[in-house]
């Protein structure tokens, strides 16, 4: 059942194209690695209950498993945006405070 | 005049189905309701079909993340689905509407549901979506299970505390916490003192404070009709650090010398709070002249809570009060799916891309067209 | 108003004649014929006085009920008596019996045509369901907002803090309000407490008389301002403005308050 393969598409301004994510080759699973209890709730003695169920061997069953693989491939790829995002605001604060600094004169406990 | 509820039946029928999903918090909710055409009255009352509810619970001192929440709905929602239509005994073409909580709650599980309700509507030939505002749910809920058909509502719950009036095709908010919900600052005391929070938190504290018999001091903190709790949960907090943490300070009871126990804080936390609710409550009746209570929301269920507004309300002329058990009063599918259909029945539906949930939905505002008393 | 009740008071105040005007929350209003110890007093009624009962409450804890009895009594009396040095219009107190819980007070206000008492909230009931629209929103109703504002604002610039204000709580003696029920007042300068005094009347105005209440609540603030403007010199214009802030910060705390289910 090829028909059932899902595909997502991501763009966004400061990318020239845009990304393409499909499921791949290999084996999918519905236990994905981007969706698992937070540790929190295993350190503190709890047990998880709430895993999905296995993908039975149906087109749906398939289906759900590859979107499992997609939506990790997702997570990583949108974390790992927002953490250079993160990186290039605290480059343009440190930046920015030492420019204050600098040519401002304001002295550097002053700022908030 | 009575507001016309059957404009939108489907031709040849006499009734309507309702599917309701809620998963605002902890509790992943479904529930099928039947309402017969013509008002609903005391001979013609709404039907549950089925009313089914798992709940996502956590290691003791620990509050549910809505990471893990949203998991737990989204992990359960088709299973508890389909539990609740084998219940019901109905097909998915045999719904009216599927009705979803739009908020108020938790970001992420509301999120995880809302998609289980919007999939199963495209699947099942387009029926029509409802929002449904969580409190009203919990309101209309009570009224149709109890009878009670104009009365003051104390809505207490993990993230709500309220005193509700309707007026004027609303439910009008006459007091609330100003800072913290009851169902949350109890919660969170359990986790101080590292209660489990298997099957409630709340319903942990309530047998230990069955237990407990000396009052400990704590700031009474009514303001109007609102009332404030960060600072009594702040006092007994610390309080509890320095008797049962690292080094334990025994505190004595001034009246009997006896020292006072975890049993006893749960007691006396109890005892504060629930009389500042009675109160508030009380202000509201004389506030708006009525003699009736409804009380909704999770921590509604407590018995020493409905003792003392039974209390109350005996000393009041002609006073009324209304309850329900935790079937209803805990967040469940059945009271989404109840509001949704008169919502419905009113011609009131969302368009797909009208079904945004959002976390803060304040009660009075929606309108509420089925009522016009 | 219970057989109970009847008989706690009763037993209080024997032989007293006593006719019930309103239960509230947390006390028995009554009002009687006879005033405690002189015959012709320097009030403005003078055959009838107000007697306000706080009866223990059976759902509270014993303790619990004593302790905000007592307090609020104490709290009340005390309140009055400085409102009444002031000249803040409110009732004037006869006698006090803390041990009872029990106030004697002067008797303000009047009857409605329809046979309520001329409270704020009943007269603006009264106009919205038996007078026409503008009826409700006419030059006196203005003139009635902008004195409770004034009223209230007086209080405020006294650094006192009434802490129930509702349209319940405010009586009407020939249309110039009078501030009642004092159970829950306190003393503070700060613009906070007395902010939350505003948002709490604010909401129950929006809540009670909804249709309106745009307009009153505009009104009331109108009133509010004016009188501190009145007190610039005693720093009225910026202790205004302070609050008007901070009323601002509280009326967005009450939108963002997170409400989960």
């Amino acid at each position: 059942m090829s028909s059932l393969i899902p595909k997502a598409t991501y763009s966004a301004p400061d990318l020239d194209e845009s990304k393409i994510f499909t499921p791949g080759d290999g084996i999918h699973t519905t236990d994905g690695q981007t969706t698992q209890i937070s540790d929190i709730v295993i350190n503190a003695g709890g047990e998880d209950r709430d895993k999905p169920t296995e993908a039975k061997d149906t087109p749906l069953g398939h289906l759900r498993a590859e979107l499992t693989t997609l939506q990790d491939q997702i997570n990583i790829f949108l974390t790992e945006r927002m953490k250079q995002e993160k990186n290039k605001q605290s480059e343009q604060e440190e930046a920015d405070i030492e420019r204050r600094i600098l040519d401002d004169g304001v002295d550097e406990d002053d700022s908030d | 005049m009575t507001v016309d509820l059957d404009q939108y039946v489907k031709p040849g029928k006499g009734h309507y189905i309702a599917l309701g999903l809620e998963g605002s918090a902890n509790k992943l909710g479904v529930g099928v309701i039947k309402h017969n055409i013509g008002p609903l009255s005391q001979t013609n009352r709404a039907e549950v079909l089925s009313n089914i509810r798992d709940t996502y619970v956590t290691p003791p001192g620990e509050g549910f993340l809505p990471r893990d929440t949203a998991r737990h709905h989204r992990n359960w929602v088709v299973r508890i689905i389909k539990k609740a239509l084998i219940e019901a005994n109905i097909k998915g073409t045999d719904i009216d509407c599927i009705c979803f909580t739009q908020g108020p709650g938790m970001g992420a599980p509301l999120q995880s549901v809302v998609i289980a309700a919007r999939t199963l509507a495209q699947l099942w030939n387009n029926i029509p979506l409802v929002g449904v505002n969580h409190c009203i749910g919990h309101i209309e809920m009570g009224r149709e299970i109890t009878g009670a058909d104009n009365p003051v509502v104390l809505y207490v719950s993990g993230g709500n505390t309220q005193v509700i009036a309707y007026s004027k095709q609303r439910y009008r908010i006459f007091g609330e916490t100003l800072d913290i919900a009851i169902g949350n600052c109890l919660d969170r005391f359990a986790r101080t003192l590292k209660i489990p929070n298997e099957p409630a938190p709340g319903y942990n504290i309530e047998q230990m404070a069955k237990k407990g018999k000396h009052l400990i001091n704590l700031p009474y903190t009514v303001k109007g009709m609102d009332m404030s709790m960060s600072g009594i949960l702040g006092y007994i907090d610390q309080l509890a650090n320095d008797m049962f943490g690292k080094q334990p300070k025994k505190v004595i009871d001034e009246v009997s010398g006896e020292p006072i126990t975890p049993e006893d804080l749960c007691f006396s936390l109890q005892e504060i709070l629930f009389s500042m609710l009675v109160e508030i409550t009380e202000r509201a009746l004389a506030h708006v002249n009525s003699n009736q209570v409804l009380i909704v929301g999770g921590v509604g269920s407590n018995e020493r809570l409905q003792e003392m507004m039974k209390l109350m309300i005996q000393d009041r002329k002609n006073g009324q009060i209304y309850a329900t058990d935790e079937r209803f009063c805990i967040d469940n599918g059945i009271m989404i799916a109840h509001a949704g259909l008169l919502s419905y029945r009113t011609g009131q539906t969302n368009l797909i891309n009208d079904t945004v949930c959002t976390q803060r939905f304040r009660t009075d505002e929606v309108f509420i067209k089925w009522r016009d008393d | 108003m219970t057989d109970r009740l009847v008989k706690e008071i009763e037993g209080h105040l024997p032989h007293i004649p006593l006719e019930i005007v309103s239960q509230g929350a947390e006390a028995l209003v009554f009002q009687t014929s006879t005033h405690p110890y002189i015959d012709d007093p320097y009030l403005k009624n003078q055959k009838k006085y107000i007697v306000k009962f706080r009866p223990s409450k059976p759902y509270r804890h014993p303790i619990i009920d004593a302790s905000i009895n007592k307090t609020r009594t104490i709290g009340e009396a005390k309140f009055m008596t400085k409102l009444n040095k002031l000249g803040i219009n409110s009732p004037s107190i006869i006698s006090v019996d803390y041990s009872k819980a029990i106030i004697w007070m002067e008797f303000l206000g009047s009857e409605l045509t329809n046979g309520d008492i001329s409270s704020f909230k009943n007269w603006l009931w009264y106009l919205e369901r038996n007078e026409s629209e503008a009826k409700c929103v006419d030059e006196q109703v203005e003139q009635v907002c902008k004195k409770v504002g004034e009223l209230i604002g007086k209080l405020h610039m006294n650094d006192m803090i009434h802490g129930d204000l509702t349209s319940s709580n405010i009586i009407l003696q020939d249309f110039e309000p009078a501030l009642i029920d004092f159970g829950l007042s306190s003393y503070s300068g700060l613009a906070e407490d007395k902010a939350v005094d505003l948002y709490v009347l604010e909401r129950a105005i929006l809540s009670t008389h909804s249709v309106f209440s745009d307009t009153y609540n505009g009104w009331l603030l109108e009133g509010y301002g004016s009188i501190h403007k009145q007190y610039s010199k005693q720093g009225g214009t910026k202790k205004y403005a302070e609050t008007i802030k901070k009323l601002e910060d509280v009326r967005l705390r009450g939108r963002k308050r997170s409400m989960l289910g």
